[in-house]
């Protein structure tokens, strides 16, 4: 890829190596990321999704594996001379300075002259509304405006190469919807590449191009948001984004069309996978809570007890047990017109055929 | 294959240094620094005791065991040091207990006279000891007593008041940092209040107090200051290897009963620094709430006060009879008042003053900055030998006074580095005999600022240079400015190391103080010994006035919640 502006290639990163706490935080990881583009790394703590960004922005460095920028190896430069600017989760701003002094901080290190500073501060300010703050001091700011004299400070300079860590987990959830969308608007407007690490796969999925899941240190599943739903890679994918349903199944038959697979008993086909999965293989069938429908027990591919309900007003979520007593959850939208069923009933689920994903079993 | 990591890790950290060559310009220059003014003239010290003429001898290394006259100093120093560590960390327990955990009142008067001792020439206390208990002390002829002060319980009693403040500003922050839920939590599982400060607050205080009063001990050991004004026959050690060095000549001597007294307290400071402070409790326990035990049972809280009100008036009387001495004409004989002894002072110590001021004033901003970019280097960088940095830097912490008094004339007696003689030699020892505090608490101040603070600056193009004077010093400044004042107050104040490096051109008040003292001119003494407090006051009253105005409103860190 050559018009890859950031390239991970077989990083790796181990932590106190050789001593008893050796962590290997980052493990053999690869990704480009195009110009423009958004990539979320996406992934629980302790996945090496910050531990990357930051080998990224140069506060870290590399055990093993490159990193490049608009092509250049840039392993060994420190953070000053990367043409990366980040956005901290903690925001970072300098507490002794007012919001124009932290704005104009990145211009001030480049010997802008004093009046094209004042020019580029004002229109950076008024991107995300906050002209008329510039005197004021940053502890006197709400966490929304930190926030965003963070962005204005890291965008100013024109980075190549724009890094957010967690940027919104400081902020109450109704803020953090508002300004996801803010980050999103400005990163396409100026279209600045951007690399954008998450634990909160919502935010993740509503605001990338990409999205990089990651676990244990490698990347997992490289993807649009819709791709690592409906077709994750593996199980903790499956798991991982959403909820899912990992049940056991074996491929009845496979032909070029599709295949057929056993789940408790019956067959269900697909149009689809044939291509990917032989006779008598053992399989995981990925099923989402919300991909079925619930039927008479007779009419359905699975029949299930109702166990426990848990009613949150615009859908309610059923734990149901499986005749082998393995155990699956089921949501239903808008209860209030269907009802909410009791625990002990009996009741038929007829999975959606499209919404279904088969994973290889491992192990 | 754990010689390939170790060597991948070495190349990589000189990769990382040679892409930042301010920074290991910087690293080099300290290292030079602290090899120079720390390490070499303790390589002396070493040096001079053991080899002779080339050979190995231990010559007075053998001896000391076998003469009494060199082995009593250091029993005595050791059994000063454990008295005065039990009686200075019971009084400083009944101070911190009192003003944390009870609602007596006047707290502020409390702690501000407990702090009282830290702000002025310790062996002050050993002046108005010999003021007050002497052979013409005031105690003495009122009560027409026939007792000697001059050995053992003045030593206690003096360094028991001198080095109690330290003990209590520990104190004072374990035992309000317990979270008084655990204490509820007990009283409420039906423990009684005696079985709750018993099971609970003792226990959680313990680290505290084994730190404290190691802390104390160590004072109590290099103290000098009092031992030569009040030990009378009860040698101790400071003051036997001051004896050897400047009344014998025998250099060897004083090296080797340096050693045995940096042996001691290079042991407490090791297993206090790795043993002790990694048992604290409090910084484990959970959220303080805030409200504390405050409504204390009168059984408790009475005997605390009147305790607390006797010790007050103690130390109040100990300054307060050195103050009414340095108006008076001659001590024990002639108590009428008069200001001659401040012209003396003004007229023979004019110069001294202003030595003392000059010396301290180059020396305070100079060892501030120099410890604050250690702790910043040490709390912020990755660099092949951080860790020793640390240690070297930190080092002089457990070095007694007198040790690097000796180590000094031995280090820089001669050339390469020729010093004797000059203000530069008495700046050098302030500078690096202060450092480990500044260091320590530049560490702390530090580790409180988001690293992001700075990472964003260097995210933004800034190097080194730059982000430290733009964005850290900036946030450590109020706390910087305090630490410096400390650092003065220090240089004003100290005797046990540079009594040994002053030279007839120039002299310093506390020298002064002492030589008073010694020709028993204690209304002379005193007035110097008021002559120091003052000024030491208003550094202190003009810094707080300083930080006040600069950095009204305070300023927060911020960070994530």
């Amino acid at each position: 890829m050559t018009d890859a502006v950031v390239r991970f290639e077989n990083l790796v990163k181990i932590f106190a190596e050789g001593s008893k706490r050796e962590v290997r935080a980052v493990d053999d990881f690869s990704l480009s990321v195009a110009r423009g583009d958004l990539v979320t790394l996406l992934g629980p703590s302790g996945c090496g999704k910050t531990t990357s960004l930051r080998i990224l922005a140069g506060f870290e460095t590399a055990t093993a594996g490159n990193v490049y920028i608009d092509g250049h190896r840039v392993n060994d430069l420190p953070p000053q001379n990367r043409s990366t600017s980040m956005v901290f989760q903690s925001y970072g701003l300098f507490p002794h300075m007012t919001v124009f002094e932290n704005v104009a901080y990145g211009l001030r290190v480049k010997h802008v002259p004093r009046s094209e500073i004042r020019v580029q501060v004002r229109d950076v300010l008024a991107l995300v509304g906050l002209v008329g703050l510039e005197s004021r001091s940053v502890a006197k700011l709400s966490g929304g405006q930190q926030q965003r004299v963070a962005l204005c400070r890291a965008i100013i300079t024109k980075p190549h190469v724009l890094l957010f860590d967690e940027p919104l987990s400081n902020l109450d959830a109704k803020l953090r919807k508002g300004t996801r969308e803010q980050i999103r608007q400005l990163q396409q407007e100026l279209e600045i590449t951007s690399v954008y690490v998450t634990h909160d796969q919502a935010e993740a999925m509503s605001i990338s191009d990409w999205v990089a899941v990651m676990h244990d240190g490698k990347l997992q599943q490289l993807g649009s948001a819709e791709e690592i739903y409906s077709q994750p890679a593996n199980r903790f994918v499956a798991d991982f984004i959403g909820e899912a349903n990992l049940l056991a199944a074996r491929v009845a038959r496979s032909e070029a069309t599709g295949i057929a697979i056993s789940l408790h008993g019956r067959e269900i086909a697909l149009d689809r996978f044939g291509d990917v999965f032989s006779a008598n293989q053992e399989v995981d069938v990925v099923v989402r809570p919300e991909a079925m429908d619930l039927v008479e027990p007779s009419d359905g591919d699975l029949s299930a007890t109702v166990r426990f309900s848990h009613y949150t007003g615009s859908i309610v979520t059923y734990t149901m047990q499986l005749p082998d007593d393995e155990e699956i959850s089921v949501q239903v939208p808008n209860p209030t017109e269907t009802g909410v069923l009791q625990t002990g009933q009996l009741v038929g689920l007829r999975l959606h055929r499209r919404s279904l994903h088969v994973l290889e079993r491992k192990g | 294959m754990k010689m390939d990591v170790y060597r991948r890790q070495v190349r990589g950290e000189l990769r990382r240094l040679r892409r930042d060559p301010v920074l290991l310009g910087i690293v080099a220059v300290i290292f030079a620094l602290l090899g120079i003014f720390i390490l070499f003239p303790l390589v002396k010290v070493l040096q001079l005791s053991l080899w002779a003429d080339g050979s190995f001898q231990p010559k007075y290394f053998l001896e000391f065991f076998q003469k009494v006259y060199y082995w009593r100093p250091l029993v005595n120093s050791l059994i000063v040091g454990a008295l005065v560590a039990v009686c200075g960390t019971t009084v400083a327990f009944i101070f911190a207990y009192g003003i944390s955990r009870t609602d007596i009142r006047f707290k502020g008067v409390f702690r501000l006279i407990a702090m009282m001792p830290i702000v002025s020439p310790p062996f002050l206390i050993a002046l108005s000891a010999i003021l007050l208990l002497g052979n013409h002390g005031m105690i003495t002829e009122a009560l027409n007593l026939d007792w000697d002060i001059y050995g053992l319980p003045g030593l206690v009693l003096t360094e028991t008041l001198a080095y109690f403040p330290i003990a209590f500003m520990i104190l004072e922050g374990v035992l309000s940092k317990i979270d008084p839920s655990i204490e509820e939590a007990a009283l409420d599982m039906g423990a009684s209040k005696l079985r709750t400060f018993l099971t609970v607050t003792l226990p959680l205080a313990v680290p505290g107090i084994a730190s404290a009063s190691l802390l104390v001990f160590i004072r109590s050991l290099e103290d000098f200051g009092n031992p030569v004004v009040i030990q009378g026959r009860f040698r101790v050690l400071t003051v036997a290897a001051y004896h050897a060095v400047t009344g014998r000549y025998n250099l060897p001597l004083g090296s080797t009963l340096a050693i045995f007294m940096l042996l001691p307290t290079l042991m407490i400071f090791v297993v206090q620094r790795y043993y002790i402070s990694r048992r604290s409790y409090v910084t484990v326990t959970g959220k303080p709430s805030g409200i504390g035990l405050k409504s204390t049972e009168k059984a408790v809280k009475i005997p605390i006060f009147i305790a607390m009100s006797l010790l007050s008036a103690i130390i109040l009387l100990v300054y307060g009879v050195v103050l009414v001495g340095s108006f008076t004409t001659l001590w024990g004989y002639d108590h009428s008042f008069t200001l001659a002894n401040y012209a003396y002072v003004f007229k023979v110590g004019g110069q001294y003053v202003w030595d003392t001021l000059r010396i301290a004033l180059v020396a305070t901003p100079v060892g501030g900055l120099l410890s604050i970019l250690i702790a910043y280097l040490v709390v912020r960088k990755r660099f092949i030998g951080r860790g020793a940095m640390e240690f070297v830097s930190m080092l002089n912490f457990a070095v007694p006074g007198v040790v690097v008094g000796i180590a000094y004339i031995l280090a820089f007696n001669t050339p390469p580095f020729q010093l004797t003689g000059t203000v530069f030699i008495i700046m050098l020892v302030f500078i690096f005999r202060r450092m480990p505090v500044g260091i320590r608490d530049g560490i702390a101040q530090l580790q409180q600022i988001d690293p992001a603070i700075e990472e964003a600056s260097s995210s933004l193009g800034a190097g080194f240079f730059r982000t430290f004077t733009r964005v850290t010093l900036p946030l450590v400044a109020p706390a910087f400015l305090s630490g410096m004042v400390y650092m003065f107050v220090r240089c004003m104040t100290a005797i046990s190391a540079v009594i040994f490096v002053v030279s007839a051109g120039v002299q310093l008040l506390t020298v002064a103080l002492l030589y008073e003292v010694d020709q028993a001119n204690l209304a002379a003494a005193a007035a110097y010994g008021y002559v120091i407090i003052a000024i030491v006051l208003t550094a202190i009253v003009l810094m707080r006035f300083v930080v006040g105005k600069l950095f009204k409103g305070g300023l927060t860190p911020m960070g994530g919640e």
